[in-house]
């Protein structure tokens, strides 16, 4: 592992992945040769609309699925190999956990399995669950768990043993807004540590704050890509987050705007407002958790 | 190799409060059955009344044992694959120590269930008392007959010192009865009982002590049917303080089996639908089971044979050491299969 340090975090080339179809006398491709390179400690997001491909490649790179034709590098490696496996982080679109078990003992058997070290495992796994906060979940079946709570939980899954590239598809799915403080918060500390990210969502607004850069998946092509501010179309609509103005200032603003010949298409309290509202109020008494 | 974490998963699995239930609905069935029900044995046959209610009891909980450990096994690679794919594709586990974890999960709840279950049949038939435990079966030429004039004898070495034999016996025509003598002789020694054999008769004959080769023969007393030694009617046997062992050692007999048939139908699960991997392993075991009947390497092969002796009453003797090669050699062939394909149904 040591002579591919340096190797980039994901290198993809002329990557094609089909399912047999018509009790497989045909086969249905849905990635069309996928060229794809990240550097470590970078970030990418993967935006497409449904059934573009991005959950499938996504796959692909985890190792979930067999593949077929093109070349896969995960930090230097086939994705195949164990050692590779342990040092990337998965959170799929659904929860494919034993869902019979506690959240704890859920948790406690996917860091062993990703070779946290025991001596570490319990302070890690209540650590986590209360850094998602799940941890008055913990001994909830995950059965019972509701569709924002399992999110929480395959975000601690995915994190737990620090891993070196991170999958996440669609994180943002059922995510309330404390949710999202949480999954910046992650991210946010995966960064930091010199991880690298790829976030795959239907939408762009949901990650592109996350992304150094983003790639455009239509029909299992890449369509574009480049940094969020390259992808900007000129002319077309932008979304502009504000703070620390009055009602009048931002009047102004729109006066101005529209002196330039563009148009407000709408004005609305951030989702941040929101979200700051929930982390101040967390923790007080009696606050909800 | 062996994770135990996965174990531990296993293992609750395997004993999930609907197996749990379903054994204790079955168990609470056969309370209400009379096993010894249609068979007309005289009363006062205590020993042989015992018998047929462990038999009962035995085949009610190895039928509600066998289709949950075949069921459950054979859809674990369809569970697995709908509903934790994702989780255990992604993992940095191979799928041999996966499935190996599993298996021993599985192995030990079924240990735990036939346990139960032998703890249950034992506690429904109440007290224990003496009785011979089988050593040997010995086989027979297959047409020993014995008409007028004629006597059949052979040998037999290594036989222990203080062991008795059993030999049982039908008419083969010519009358409704026969009366017979069968004596056996070591050295200087001999013993000998006489019987009159029905339909089907089994005689009993203590040997004489001693080291060295025992001679048998037996001959018909006076005129009257033609009296046939089934070939494999002949066994050395020992007697015990207690008539329980036999359900050890029916116990000893189901475990293997099951668990060679849940680590076969994981394996044949990885390749076929769950129904499919089901009926596979069945057959298997069935084919094999008809074909040679008391061929040791396969699992549970006689265990019909060793029910029937619980029946009339006897402990059945310990499986054969070829019984648990034939064990391991099945698991090794299920879970190699298992292991040989991806999680993931897409080539």
């Amino acid at each position: 592992m040591h002579a591919t340090h340096h190797a980039p975090a994901l290198h993809l080339h002329g990557v094609r992945q089909s399912y047999p179809i018509r009790m497989g006398l045909s086969r249905k491709e849905i990635l069309h040769g996928i060229d794809l390179e990240l550097a470590r400690g970078t970030s990418l997001g993967l935006v497409g609309p449904n059934g573009s491909g991005k959950s499938t490649l996504l796959r692909v790179i985890a190792g979930v699925e067999v593949q077929r034709h093109g070349k896969v590098e995960v930090l230097g490696h086939s994705p195949d190999s164990a050692e590779v496996r342990r040092r990337i982080g998965w959170l799929a679109e659904d929860l494919p956990f034993p869902r019979e078990l506690r959240a704890v003992d859920a948790l406690r058997l996917s860091a062993t399995l990703y070779g946290v070290p025991q001596s570490e495992l319990a302070g890690r796994v209540d650590a986590y669950l209360e850094r998602v906060g799940l941890a008055h979940a913990r001994k909830l079946a995950l059965a019972k768990f509701s569709r924002g709570m399992a999110r929480r939980f395959g975000l601690a899954a995915a994190l737990i043993h620090e891993p070196e590239l991170v999958l996440l598809d669609e994180p943002t799915a059922g995510l309330d807004a404390p949710g999202f403080a949480v999954l910046e918060d992650l991210l946010g500390e995966a960064k930091a540590r010199g991880a690298s990210l790829i976030v795959a969502s239907h939408l762009l607004t949901d990650i592109q704050a996350h992304c150094d850069r983003l790639v455009v998946l239509v029909d299992g092509q890449i369509a574009l890509s480049g940094t969020p501010r390259d992808l900007a179309p000129e002319g077309g609509a932008v979304e502009l987050e504000l703070q620390g103005l009055g009602a009048r200032a931002l009047d102004e603003i729109e006066g101005e705007v529209r002196a330039r010949g563009g148009s407000v298409l709408a004005r609305f309290v951030s989702a941040r407002n929101l979200v700051e509202l929930y982390r101040r109020f967390r923790g007080k008494p009696g606050a909800p958790r | 190799m062996i994770s135990v974490g996965v174990v531990g998963l296993a293992w609750r699995r395997a004993l999930a409060p609907s197996v749990l239930l379903a054994f204790a609905l079955v168990a609470l069935a056969t309370t209400w059955i009379d096993w010894s029900g249609a068979t007309g044995l005289p009363r006062g046959d205590a020993q042989v009344l015992r018998g047929l209610e462990r038999r009962g009891l035995w085949l009610a909980l190895l039928a509600m044992l066998g289709v949950a450990t075949l069921a459950r096994a054979a859809g674990q690679f369809a569970r697995w694959r709908a509903r934790e794919l994702d989780w255990l594709a992604a993992l940095p586990v191979r799928r041999s120590r996966w499935l190996v974890s599993t298996w021993c999960g599985d192995a030990l709840a079924l240990g735990v269930l036939v346990v139960l279950a032998a703890g249950f049949v034992e506690l429904s038939v109440g007290a224990s008392a003496p009785t011979t435990r089988t050593l040997k079966r010995v086989e027979l030429p297959p047409l020993a007959l014995v008409a007028e004039r004629s006597q059949l004898e052979w040998t037999l070495h290594d036989v222990p010192s203080a062991a008795h034999a059993r030999l049982e016996l039908a008419l083969a025509g010519g009358g409704r009865a026969a009366e017979v003598r069968w004596r056996a002789r070591r050295g200087e020694l001999s013993t000998a009982t006489v019987g009159t054999i029905g339909l089907r008769t089994t005689l009993e004959l203590a040997l004489p002590p001693g080291d060295g080769p025992v001679g048998f023969d037996l001959e018909r007393l006076a005129p009257g049917a033609i009296v046939v030694a089934d070939p494999a009617g002949l066994a050395l046997t020992e007697p015990v303080e207690s008539d329980r062992g036999a359900s050890w050692a029916i116990a000893a007999r189901v475990w293997p089996a099951l668990i060679a048939a849940d680590a076969l139908a994981l394996g044949f699960a990885a390749w076929l639908s769950g129904a499919s991997a089901g009926f596979a392993t069945l057959a298997l075991w069935l084919g094999a089971w008809l074909a040679t009947r008391t061929e040791p390497l396969i699992p549970c092969s006689d265990l019909f044979d060793a029910l029937a002796q619980v029946a009339a009453g006897l402990v059945p003797r310990a499986p054969e050491f070829a019984h648990w090669v034939g064990t391991a050699a099945l698991v090794v062939l299920g879970l190699g299969l298992g292991s040989a394909r991806p999680w993931s149904r897409q080539p």
